[in-house]
């Protein structure tokens, strides 16, 4: 199993004392420490207008800026965000390929369509229809790649012939990945050959059963790139200490600022009626139930807050779900201080990797026969 | 948790004119079969929002108001027609809308639904008209249209049922000598379900705390058949205090 960083880079209210700039160069600091401390990859997102949740609207230029001072950490861009009236496929293909290649090759793309009316309402989307053009871009993007030029006619966008540059410097392109959070999107990425990238924060048992039919179905895909990236990544959180205690109540504080910021976030399925928004997305799935103790309920299963020794008891099971790589958030709305964050990850790197055989986990590529 | 998010920073007496007398009754649930639900989102400018809700909850974001028209028959209360407005808004994490103004045009209706729920009731003719472009509601007092507003161009939705959210009604009422929030629950079992463009064509500015809803951004407009049930209340709210500091109490344990 291999572990990242996800980046979110919340910046919580009063934003005063450029608390933009320390959230963000703390993040890029914690993914040199991370770098150096055995983990693999770090994943940064894409949204827009998400007050306080993520500010992490140009994910390729802080990923750039990681590139430049790392050396072999991965680079996983996106979600981004497979929607014409947000990003045309090309761009999405520009963007990522031009990391690949200042980077030496170390690009990971995720894609999605969003779930939220702050940002879909904010670019005036075709709400109806982002489920479709986000198959078109998941087709168009690797021949973009692929291919010398590239043209196209379908329903989301057409393009005349164009040589969409640079091409990426991976061979035949970086892998793909689609985030899961609505039950059925595991199915659509193993019909298509696509990695899982699953942001559920958590609930094994739940995820155990979606990654075994995922593993089933990819068997028979028909991929939409030059080869199949069957892998599965699974969000969840990270605060290790000794103080097991200390380390929970921490947590709780995590979990809690997540969802208090995501509450902040009106989703489609609040605003807007749509049959392809009829599950909440990830923010929605975080609010708390008004019947229930606010603060002081039951933390999700299988997140990793605690000791070491508790942390590894919740890797194992992880583990046993056949999950390829789990990606933490760190911090959250600036809830711990980075000497904390840092003694963190170092205290995961020094008790708690040495448990688990990262080489297992190398990326299994499977050349098929591009479309 | 929240102590960050922004407030309002509205004062009740904006509405108080209006807020009923509250009693709170051991009320069964309150079933409409096969209801007619008109209902318009807009966006409207965070900062206005934040003008008209009280101090105790935060702003959706973007900001939103709502409109809702509803046309009901109960065995008991007869035929009704139910209007209700207001600002949409969070009381801790869950979404709310702060009402700002409510009609019905059945005096029955009026004194259970002032009483038993906090809706801040005056008596109006009030007309829902369903034709094939649009669906109209309008709402006159003393032969004034105080309110008028449509869903444009409604089209049938398959199986999106269970994606039709209407926000839960804050309404402000008079619990004994105290102004609180009486949070309504209601619940849907959706028969057939229209989306289209929503349109405020007027609404007198007092009902919504003077915003100007002329440049108002649509978001959407649906038209709804379904089964609805009011449910007895189960909390209350402080004008002032949040639910993150507490201010939302159960009524089971007053």
């Amino acid at each position: 199993m291999k572990f990242g960083l996800l980046m979110e880079l919340s910046v919580p209210r009063p934003w005063e004392n450029n608390i933009e700039y320390k959230v963000f160069q703390d993040s890029i600091e914690q993914v040199q420490v991370a770098e150096s401390l055995g983990f693999d990859q770090v994943w940064c997102v894409e949204h827009h207008f998400l007050e306080e949740y993520s500010h992490s609207s140009c994910p390729e230029i802080f990923l750039a800026t990681c590139a430049a001072k790392t050396s072999t950490i991965r680079l996983g861009f996106g979600i981004a965000t497979c929607v014409p009236e947000i990003s045309h496929p090309a761009r999405i293909a520009e963007r990522a390929a031009f990391l690949d290649v200042i980077s030496g090759g170390r690009v990971e793309v995720g894609t999605g369509r969003s779930s939220t009316w702050n940002e879909l309402g904010g670019f005036r989307a075709t709400i109806d229809d982002t489920k479709k053009s986000w198959d078109e871009y998941i087709r168009a993007i690797p021949k973009m790649w692929m291919q010398e030029r590239f043209s196209y006619s379908g329903q989301s966008f057409t393009m005349p012939e164009r040589c969409v540059l640079p091409k990426p410097l991976q061979k035949p392109h970086p892998p793909l990945w689609v985030a899961v959070t609505a039950p059925g999107t595991e199915l659509d990425a193993a019909d298509r050959g696509l990695g899982c990238l699953t942001l559920s924060f958590g609930n094994i048992g739940n995820n155990g059963t979606r990654f075994e039919t995922y593993r089933k179905r990819i068997k028979n895909c028909e991929p939409v790139g030059g080869f199949v990236n069957e892998q599965i990544i699974a969000a969840n959180w990270l605060y290790c200490h000794e103080n097991k205690t200390e380390a929970i109540a921490k947590g709780r504080q995590l979990v809690g600022e997540f969802g208090s910021a995501s509450s902040q976030i009106t989703e489609i399925k609040q605003a807007y009626p749509a049959s392809n928004y009829l599950e909440a997305g990830l923010l929605g799935m975080f609010r708390a139930d008004p019947d229930s103790a606010s603060g002081a309920g039951k933390l999700p299963d299988g997140l990793c807050l605690g000791d070491p020794a508790e942390i590894i008891k919740v890797l194992k099971r992880w583990e046993d779900t056949g999950v390829d790589r789990l990606v933490f958030l760190v911090n959250f709305m600036e809830v711990l201080q980075q000497s904390e964050v840092l003694d963190s990850l170092r205290l995961f790197s020094r008790e708690v990797m040495p448990y688990f055989d990262r080489d297992a986990a190398d990326v299994q590529l499977v050349r098929k026969a591009s479309a | 948790m929240s102590a960050r998010h922004q407030f309002g920073l509205g004062s009740v007496e904006l509405f108080q004119e209006f807020a009923p007398q509250f009693d709170l009754v051991n009320s069964s649930d309150f079933t409409f079969n096969a209801a007619a639900i008109s209902y318009c989102l807009i966006e409207i400018p965070v900062a206005d929002a934040l003008r008209v809700l009280t101090p105790s909850l935060h702003p959706s974001i973007p900001g939103m108001a709502g409109f809702l028209h509803y046309k009901c028959s109960h065995d008991e209360l007869g035929n009704f027609d139910f209007v209700v407005i207001g600002v949409l808004c969070r009381s801790g994490v869950k979404p709310r809308l702060m009402t700002t103004g409510a009609f019905t045009n059945n005096a029955k209706v009026h004194d259970e639904f002032s009483r038993i729920w906090g809706y801040p009731l005056r008596l109006a003719n009030i007309a829902l008209r369903p034709n094939y472009d649009r669906v109209r509601s309008s709402v006159e007092i003393d032969g004034a249209v105080v309110l008028d507003f449509e869903v444009q161009n409604p089209v049938s939705l398959t199986g999106a049922g269970g994606s039709v959210r209407y926000p839960q009604c804050f309404n402000i009422a008079r619990d004994k000598d105290l102004m609180k929030f009486v949070q309504v629950d209601v619940s849907f079992e959706f028969i057939r379900v229209a989306r289209g463009v929503p349109r405020i064509n007027y609404c007198d500015p007092a009902l919504i705390g003077n915003i100007d809803l002329g440049a108002a951004y649509p978001i959407a407009g649906t038209i709804v058949s379904a089964n609805m049930t009011l449910h007895p209340v189960r909390y209350l709210a402080d004008i002032v205090i949040s639910a993150e500091d507490g201010g939302v109490t159960a009524v089971s344990k007053r």
